[in-house]
């Protein structure tokens, strides 16, 4: 317990036994009028308490988390008898800075050990196509720096390791959910480091501005030049008066992607054989939550456009999610499609799957500070230009405390 | 050796997973946009200060989650308002003044989430503003109304523990505010569950407050009005 912790205790023991006095002490005379509270005063005013300036052991938050899926595709089955296990254990730090009167920055870390074994391409673990068995993955480092120039939330920094200011994903927590949001297909990776700007635009609007280096999950430097990125995105007004979600989106520069380069000869000519890949994207999204006696609903959008080199690409996402009023179970169903125009003779390439997810939710803090669930996934790889097309069956525990 | 490493580790992973929790989550009822939320309320407010509290961290915090549920006077939702739920508590200040707290609960409602906050003085702990902000209803837009929200400036907890006394020994007293506050005529019935989860939201939110801001100074209060009532309630 920190001196401030001391303190308080202190203060709440003089306090109680002040209390004790009082009640034993008055409430004969209390009682004695029809008003059993006239001789307690009314507000209950006290001098506000003096300014502290926090402990370094306060707002300092530690999280465990441990994750379980095991996948099995109706094929592979049939061929390798084998199923796909991912299993990890990791922690997040989470720890704010503040002055007596001002919170002045945050950082956040969050890493995993994983193993893998027998891989799947499925959408919930877009980082296990060239992982080894063993891996340690950072998942989120960041550092938030707040209200840096003007008013209070007009600007503020943020640099590190996180998810693109791309399309809704830094406004969704998918860390432990099976349903992954569009950003993994539109730039090979959900997250990048980065340094961005973000805060208030209008009354109505947020901003987020950013360079990205365009480095995906394992940090390639290739040379490339990064990436600009922009996002202008209605602001939480919206979504709590009428449940509404969007935003536009853009993005544009050089970035590095194997997988980008190996599903396309033109893409594979334009960079010269190298992983780096001169991209740019539109994007724009939408999701509309409905409030139901039931529970709510959940609607989601996404849709992004560009090139990869000369390539067009057109990707788009629908998900829709059910939960009901208890928390304790929830249903969602996703459609998922990308699609690319490969030059040079070249097949179009493109990956359509269909999902649908049951969980049951043993803990489902509404903050998502504890989260403890087990979750029955389908997955129908309806279309797959770069292999077969599997339906896969998917169990997953997860959980977050 | 594959099949044995993965289910030596998926036993190691499963037991960690299913042990008691050692230590408090992150993240608890929010402000999405503290900023632009906060100088909302506070127009004048030139900077703002966050604290996570969490019940574990207090000293015989096992006896505070104890007392809260007493005070707010029914069974707490284990799923939304467990022992090791977080809250952050807002302070929001004119320089070096402190202009108001700010702090939010989340609490079941018919359809789902209600996020219920108070904007409260810091001197008299009185509400100056409630506002929601997830509020999963189909009465969310006549729950929202200024209207209905203007009802609660002005109450402090102290009224909603004398609310206890007044309704059981003298209903429809002129003293009792609380027994005052009306639901939105245009409310649907099928929400009208949300109005009662508010209410609860609201009188669980000021309990808490008061452990965390205000040094519990409205425990005179509750101990007065249950020693008042269940006297009242002994006499033949």
């Amino acid at each position: 317990m920190g001196m401030t912790g001391r303190i308080h205790s202190f203060s709440t023991l003089t306090r109680a036994l002040a209390i004790s006095g009082l009640v034993a002490g008055s409430v004969s005379a209390a009682f004695a009028s029809d008003d059993p509270f006239v001789d307690i005063a009314a507000p209950l005013s006290a001098t506000p308490t003096a300014l502290t300036e926090p402990e370094w052991t306060d707002n300092l938050l530690l999280r465990k988390e441990v994750y379980l899926l095991f996948a099995t595709g109706h094929d592979d089955f049939d061929e390798t008898r084998g199923a796909m296990s991912r299993l990890s254990a990791g922690f997040e730090v989470q720890k704010r800075f503040a002055t007596a009167t001002r919170t002045v920055a945050s950082v956040d870390y969050q890493g995993r050990f994983v193993y893998r074994d027998h891989v799947l391409d499925i959408s919930a673990d877009p980082m296990g196509r060239e992982a080894a068995h063993w891996e340690y993955e950072t998942h989120n480092a960041y550092v938030d720096i707040y209200n840096i120039l003007g008013a209070p939330g007009r600007v503020n920094l943020r640099g590190g390791y996180f998810y693109q200011p791309f399309g809704l994903n830094q406004q969704t927590d998918t860390h432990g959910t099976l349903l992954q949001l569009l950003n993994d297909r539109v730039f090979g990776s959900e997250r990048d480091w980065q340094a961005t700007v973000y805060g208030t635009l209008t009354d109505d609007l947020d901003y987020n501005v950013g360079y990205l280096f365009g480095a995906g999950p394992d940090f390639d430097l290739e040379g490339q030049a990064g990436m600009l990125v922009a996002r202008v995105a209605l602001n939480n007004d919206w979504l709590f008066k009428y449940g509404l979600e969007g935003g536009v989106s853009f993005a544009t520069g050089e970035r590095v992607d194997e997988h980008a380069v190996m599903r396309s000869p033109s893409v594979n000519r334009g960079t010269n054989s190298t992983p780096v890949v001169s991209t740019w994207r539109i994007g724009a999204d939408l999701r509309q939550r409905i409030d139901s006696a039931v529970g709510p609903f959940t609607l989601t959008t996404e849709v992004a456009a560009g090139e990869d080199e000369s390539d067009t690409i057109l990707s788009g996402l629908a998900q829709a999610d059910w939960l009901h009023p208890s928390r304790r179970v929830g249903a969602a169903a996703q459609y998922l499609h990308f699609w690319q125009n490969v030059g040079d003779g070249g097949a179009n390439f493109t990956d359509a799957r269909v999902s649908g997810v049951l969980t049951y939710y043993l803990r489902n803090d509404v903050g998502n500070a504890n989260l403890y669930w087990i979750a029955l996934a389908v997955e129908r790889q309806i279309r797959q230009t770069d292999g077969p097309e599997d339906t896969l069956l998917m169990v997953q525990v997860y959980r977050y405390w | 050796m594959k099949t044995i490493m993965r289910l030596v580790m998926g036993a190691a992973l499963a037991a960690l997973a299913l042990s008691p929790s050692r230590s408090a989550a992150a993240v608890g009822c929010t402000l999405s946009n503290p900023a632009r939320d906060l100088k909302a309320l506070y127009p004048e407010m030139t900077s703002y200060r966050e604290d996570v509290k969490e019940l574990p961290k207090f000293p015989q915090g096992r006896e505070l989650y104890e007392a809260l549920q007493a005070r707010v006077g029914s069974d707490l939702d284990p799923v939304y308002e467990a022992f090791d739920t977080p809250y952050t508590l807002y302070s929001v200040f004119k320089g070096e003044a402190r202009l108001g707290y700010v702090h939010g609960v989340n609490v079941p409602g018919r359809g789902g989430v209600i996020q219920v906050f108070v904007s409260a003085d810091p001197a008299t702990a009185v509400i100056s503003r409630l506002f929601f902000q997830r509020l999963e209803s189909p009465g969310g837009a006549a729950l929202r109304a200024k209207e209905t929200r203007a009802q609660f400036t002005g109450l402090s907890l102290a009224d909603f523990y004398k609310h206890d006394y007044y309704a059981a020994v003298e209903p429809g007293s002129a003293t009792d505010k609380v027994a005052q506050l009306k639901p939105p005529a245009e409310l649907p019935e099928t929400a009208r569950p949300d109005w009662d989860a508010t209410l609860r939201g609201l009188r669980k939110n000021l309990i808490l407050l008061d452990i965390f801001a205000f040094d519990r100074r409205h425990e005179p209060v509750y101990q007065r009005a249950e020693e008042a009532r269940k006297k009242k309630e002994s006499k033949p």
